[in-house]
């Protein structure tokens, strides 16, 4: 029993010599580079990968957002992101990852080149929300945003995936992208973002009510340090990777309401009331039900889509009677009518502009090879150029 | 050797063996003979003994043999006694031996009055609803509170004596028919088997009887309350009660019933339900709880949510030492906290705590020795280890062991590990009953007293893990 | 028959549950997507039909004899078939291991560690491997009872976490061609082939009361586990799901509630790797069995483990970092032999058995 205990305390006594002196590569936390962003940019000689880096002391300090971005070029996408390794000596530690910014430049290729290191590696969660920069990517993250002291946390707030509920930005990630791509459909949807300046130049605490509109790359030092906020509305629309067009906000939003998980939104339209009062509308929209059926008729397939909502006035831009707001937002059968017009139209031409750029922004050859399996083989050539659309959109009022 | 018919040399040679300032030779004359009282002063009721021995015996007309002078003594308790050494092991006992001229048999009385305290509420037992009483170091008294609570004739309580030199009465307690009569012979066996220099508490026969010796789980449960006591015996288990412990022991032992307590039968089921569920967590917590986080800092940062991570990675800059080593210090210091607040004096534990946890922790945080999140584990692990007392000396062994494996392999040699301490607790027996019942082997309706326990109305059938013969406690009808 | 060496049905039972499943969650799913696409899981269905039919012969032959399989074997085929065949699943076991094994020390460094970790850290698993092997099937049958709370907490974490994420109509269209199936099923096969297991196990039964319904349900469950698993899996990755190796890990990430609570899915990822390391060991406590059956060798409760475990810790050395040409050369010059040893021999011996019952059954009458 004695020598049971002894041969106890010598495996003891190794464990713990190795725990107090191990070194099986082990990384210390403090020499690890969280990296919470990453932005893409195609260089001459390769990528240039811009990290933003998670330090603790940026969250205490105002305006230091920049000092937590790296940058490293490099011939492909893992070399560039080693490179940030070499160059500060911390190990890049991707898993909170959870933003990829491509670059302008890099929609020149196939996004996959770059978007796959990101399904290849297990380093990178593939739920990482992916995004395009209207300007360069390096850009985008060296931007101070007046929401975050960090951009790019900034920049997560506005996809976050509760916010789909009530928003026209189609969030996607890497997964999502991926899946697109590899489908019988090879079409994908990016949201771009746009920096909008603020006219409270380096007040973190100015509110979004602040906003101004002009746009545009800053030239001088001054203006790099704008704080910007970011716009996300219009998505890119790409096809067997490569960019072809961009969706609208009015046709991202109903798009997403269509086809994702938006319920609740708002959109603007004129309108008239039953006194031939005019004015402009906010009308705030809830999905009650939508159906996409891909339907053969005739030999030739089509498109039926049908989206119901529920709609009412928020706001006008002319005074209203009691009676009328009293009523709680109802519109008469015009402008109802008029508020269908007008979303089937932007549906139609969502649909219509992917068809025309090859996207298949509606997956309608996926679901040729779901739903009508046994005339895949002889119609997939040529099937979204053949293809017609019916959307009907009913619009109701809330009571 | 044998009692001689001389009184003298009886007298002489019973000095010699206990020749000790306290053992008290009374000689007096019974009728017409000599004779001699030897007891020890202090164990011995020494009243007793001159009122319903001496006296009767003086005042009694003539006493010719054994029977005679057994006749006139007015104490229900006696014994014939007829070696030396007979005579010697009563008189340490705390009996009074009367030895009388020519007649070569002793008379042992029991007049037995041992030092002993006051029935209390134990220390470490305490409960807000329930009874208070809990075992004191005499058996006897011990006995007593348990057939208070049992009373019936199957209630069996036999008395051994184990210990060369200590002579240690150890009692088994079963009530028959109830308990498995295996397990009792099993005990008894091993009891009797027991060759020790003497048994000072229960826990000396604790490492005798149980399976494994070298384990560091315990095998054998072990009680304060006489109600735990009575309601394991009820349930068919055998107990031990050992003269001179307050610890009364139970066996067959699962792992279980650390994490069971009285107090659950006697409150609410719902908050019992609750408390068992808690102190599963607690024990979990305080087991895993440091590995984990020394696994996660060392190997897998991406198991922290990023937001506690910087707020560790902000606490821990200028930290001098590894993770690892600095858990290990600050355990360190804690379990030397808490076993210098055990031994010390009570007004002075109270002040070590607060040198130790206010003083030291503070300091040593804002002297940058150890970090907020380290001290906040170990604080909350420490907390977590006392929602299961029964269960500390197993757990602190067990947390040094996760937390070594842990920044030695990272979370892989925890996962590791807990394979070999399932495999483990899964292998071994405590008197032929599987330690993990009834999760292992799976046994539902045992399972109404497990980690959930059932309403009371529900729980008609014994454990069926101790193998008692008569299967069912309750009957509603 | 020692104390050691008992099993009841209901441990049998969780068995089959737990370890017959959690050795197809890993590299499986990845694996049968690659070749069957959206019909992975009818191709795994397929697999569990014939993988039934072996248990239930298997367990027919465990229910017509009272003798240990060893012994019913000798009476059969004689002594030195039975040797030779006892030696052959002995090697199959080891072998049969080696592909988990590698899934388990992939996973591990591959998504539980940020840095490579060095071999070392895996190595442990082979001395723990040895202890559960060594410790029996007696221990070993109760630790499974623990570990079905354990496999269902996992399974409730991983599959809350994961349904909703889905898009269920990635498993469309129903109606495949079968050399798709087939595909799949036959690279399935060897994750599959499980059964066998049965019959050397049915030795250690102390009853047998309803020992086919309730080992048919019990695989049924299993079955139903795996497949939803493959289903879930498919629904959430698609076209990509080819790639999303380490399935339980990969497929839970996407809730919501994750980003409140932090990385919860990890701890039913961590939950089936301590699973996992049961379903390995069975293969090597099997192999220790065989061998101390075979081989009656001084202190076999010790050597005996410690040599297959040794063997198996040599294969993990030289073979680490090569878990796919690993399994493509396991499915390339191992894939008959598997076939041969789990399905080919339990159903010669069942037959064997029942023509040997009835035989001496005649005989007895004759006389």
């Amino acid at each position: 029993m004695f020598r049971r205990a002894k041969f106890y305390l010598i495996i003891f006594a190794i464990v713990l010599v190795n725990f107090l002196t191990l070194d099986f590569l082990l990384i210390d936390v403090e020499k690890t580079a969280l990296i919470v962003a990453i932005g893409i940019d195609k260089v001459e000689d390769g990528y240039e990968v811009t990290a933003q880096i998670a330090v603790p002391e940026a969250t205490n300090q105002s305006t230091k957002s920049n000092e937590s971005v790296i940058y490293a070029k490099g011939d492909t996408l893992y070399d560039a992101v080693s490179e940030i390794g070499n160059r500060t000596g911390w190990y890049p530690k991707l898993s909170f990852c959870n933003l990829i910014i491509l670059g302008n430049s890099v929609f020149e290729e196939n996004v996959m080149g770059v978007v796959d290191f990101f399904v290849r590696s297990y380093k990178v969660e593939d739920s990482s929300i992916l995004c395009a920069s209207e300007k360069s990517a390096k850009e985008l993250l060296m931007s101070i945003s007046p929401l975050d002291n960090i951009s790019s946390f900034a920049l997560s707030k506005i996809f976050v995936r509760d916010h789909n509920n009530a928003s026209a930005i189609l969030t996607t990630t890497v997964r999502d992208f991926s899946i697109l791509y590899y489908s019988k459909s090879k079409s994908g949807l990016m949201p771009q973002v746009k920096m909008i300046k603020t006219e409270d130049k380096g007040d973190n605490t100015s509110s979004a009510s602040s906003l101004t509109s002009n746009s545009g790359a800053g030239g001088n030092e001054a203006e790099k340090n704008t704080p910007v906020v970011y716009d996300a509305e219009t998505s890119l629309l790409f096809y067997n990777g490569y960019k072809v067009g961009e969706l609208n906000g009015d046709e991202c939003l109903f798009y997403s309401m269509f086809e994702k998980g938006a319920n609740d939104a708002y959109f603007s339209l004129p309108v008239t009331d039953d006194d031939g009062n005019g004015g402009t509308a906010l009308l705030s929209i809830k999905k009650a039900n939508s159906s996409l059926k891909l339907v053969k008729e005739e030999g030739t397939f089509k498109l039926k889509g049908e989206l119901k909502l529920r709609i009412k006035i928020s706001d006008t831009d002319f005074p209203q009677s009691m009676k009328e707001i009293a009523t709680i937002g109802r519109l008469n059968d015009k402008n109802l009518k008029k508020a269908e017009n007008y979303v089937k139209e932007k549906l139609s031409d969502a649909f219509e502009r992917s068809k025309n750029l090859n996207c298949d922004l509606f997956e309608t050859t996926e679901m040729l090879y779901r739903y009508h399996n046994g005339d895949f083989d002889d119609y997939k050539d040529g099937f979204l150029k053949n293809l017609t659309c019916d959307f009907s959109v009913t619009c109701q009022n809330y009571i | 050797m044998k009692l001689s018919s001389s009184l003298k040399e009886n007298v002489k040679n019973i000095s010699e063996q206990i020749s000790a300032d306290d053992i008290i030779f009374y000689s007096f004359t019974a009728g017409n003979l000599s004779a001699v009282a030897i007891y020890a002063e202090d164990l011995s009721d020494k009243v007793m003994i001159g009122k319903q021995v001496v006296k009767p015996m003086q005042e009694a007309d003539k006493l010719n043999d054994y029977n005679d002078f057994k006749a006139v003594v007015n104490l229900p308790e006696t014994e014939e006694l007829f070696t030396l050494s007979d005579c010697v092991q009563k008189v340490l006992a705390g009996d009074g031996v009367i030895l009388v001229d020519q007649i070569p048999v002793g008379l042992s009385v029991a007049t037995r009055k041992p030092a002993s305290r006051a029935v209390t509420e134990p220390p470490t037992a305490s409960i807000l609803k329930g009874p208070r009483e809990g075992f004191v170091e005499n058996a006897q008294v011990n006995m007593s509170l348990v057939r208070q609570r049992i009373k019936t004739p199957d209630l069996k309580y036999e008395k051994l004596t184990v210990g060369e030199i200590s002579k240690t009465t150890v009692g088994i307690v079963y009530i028959k028919g109830v308990a498995n009569q295996k397990t009792v012979d099993e005990l008894r066996e091993k009891i009797s088997k027991i060759c020790v220099d003497g048994v000072i508490d229960s826990s000396y026969i604790i490492k005798s009887i149980s399976n494994r010796k070298t384990s560091m789980f315990k095998q054998v449960g072990s009680t304060e309350k006489p109600d735990i006591f009575s309601s394991k015996l009820l349930e068919g288990r055998v107990g031990i009660i050992v003269d001179g412990s307050p610890i009364a022991l139970t066996v067959p032992f699962i792992l279980l019933e650390d994490f069971q307590s009285s107090e659950d039968y006697y409150i609410n089921t719902y908050r019992a339900n609750f408390s068992r569920i808690l102190r599963v967590i607690a024990v979990i917590i305080s087991i895993m709880l440091p590995a984990f986080f020394v696994a996660a800092q060392l190997f897998h940062l991406q198991f922290i949510p990023l937001a506690f991570l910087l707020t560790i990675v902000g606490s821990i800059k200028g930290i001098p030492l590894s993770p690892s080593v600095e858990m290990f210090v600050t355990l360190l210091i804690f379990e030397i906290l808490n076993e210098a607040s055990i031994r010390m004096p009570r007004y002075v534990g109270i002040a070590m705590s607060v040198v130790g946890a206010l003083v030291l922790g503070e300091t040593a945080v804002n002297a940058g020795m150890v970090s907020t999140p380290t001290i906040m584990i170990i604080a909350l692990s420490g907390i977590c280890f006392y929602a299961v007392p029964d269960l500390n000396e197993t757990l602190s062994v067990l947390r040094i062991m996760f937390l070594t494996i842990a920044g030695f392999m990272g979370g892989y040699g925890i996962i590791l590990l807990s394979a070999g301490l399932i495999t483990y607790l899964c292998a071994f027996d405590s008197f032929g009953t599987p330690y993990m019942s009834p999760y292992s082997p799976l046994n539902l309706n045992d399972m109404q007293d497990g980690i959930l326990m059932g309403f009371y109305a529900e729980q008609t059938m014994r454990p069926e893990f101790l193998k008692s013969k008569n299967k069912r406690r309750k009957r509603f009808d | 028959m020692t104390n050691t060496k008992r099993l009841s049905v209901r441990q049998l039972c969780f068995i089959i549950i737990t370890l017959f499943s959690v050795s197809k969650f890993y590299v499986l799913p990845a694996f049968v997507s690659g070749l069957s696409k959206e019909a992975g899981w009818m191709a795994t269905s397929v697999n569990f039909a014939l993988d039934y039919l072996i248990l239930f012969a298997c367990l027919i032959a465990v229910k017509n004899t009272d003798k240990t399989l060893y012994e019913s074997s000798t009476e059969i085929f004689g002594k030195p078939l039975t040797n030779l065949t006892f030696i052959l699943y002995a090697v199959y076991f080891i072998i049969k291991a080696f592909v988990p094994l590698l899934e388990q020390k992939n996973t591990i460094s591959l998504t539980f560690y940020d840095s490579q970790p060095t071999l070392l850290i895996f190595m442990p698993f082979f001395i723990v491997a040895f202890y559960i092997a060594k410790k029996g099937v007696n221990a070993f049958s109760r630790s499974v009872e623990i570990l079905l709370w354990v496999f269902a907490l996992a399974l409730l974490i991983i599959f809350a976490l994961s349904i909703p994420a889905g898009k269920y109509q990635a498993l469309l269209p129903f109606s495949q061609p079968p050399s798709r199936v087939f595909k799949g099923f036959y690279g399935n096969l060897i994750w599959f082939g499980d059964p066998v297991i049965v019959l050397f196990l049915g030795d250690y039964l102390t009853e047998k009361k309803k020992l086919i319904k309730k080992c048919t349900i019990s695989f049924i469950i299993s079955a139903v586990i795996t497949i939803s698993l493959i289903v879930v899996f498919y629904a959430i990755f698609d076209s990509i799901a080819e790639r999303q190796y380490y399935a339980p890990i990969k497929m839970s990430k996407y809730s919501i509630t994750l980003s409140n609570i932090g990385r919860l899915d990890y701890l039913g990822s961590i939950l089936f790797s301590l699973i996992s390391i049961y379903s390995i060991t069975l293969y090597l406590l099997l192999a220790t069995e065989i061998v101390n059956k075979v081989f009656k060798f001084y202190n076999n409760n010790f050597f005996v483990p410690l040599a297959i475990t040794t063997i198996e810790a040599l294969l993990i050395f030289f073979f680490q970092n090569e878990i796919f040409t690993s399994i493509a050369f396991v499915q390339k010059y191992f894939q008959p032999f598997f076939i041969v040893m789990a399905y080919l021999l339990p159903l010669v011996f069942t037959i064997a058995t029942v023509i040997w019952k009835n035989k001496r059954r005649q005989n007895v009458q004759a006389c």
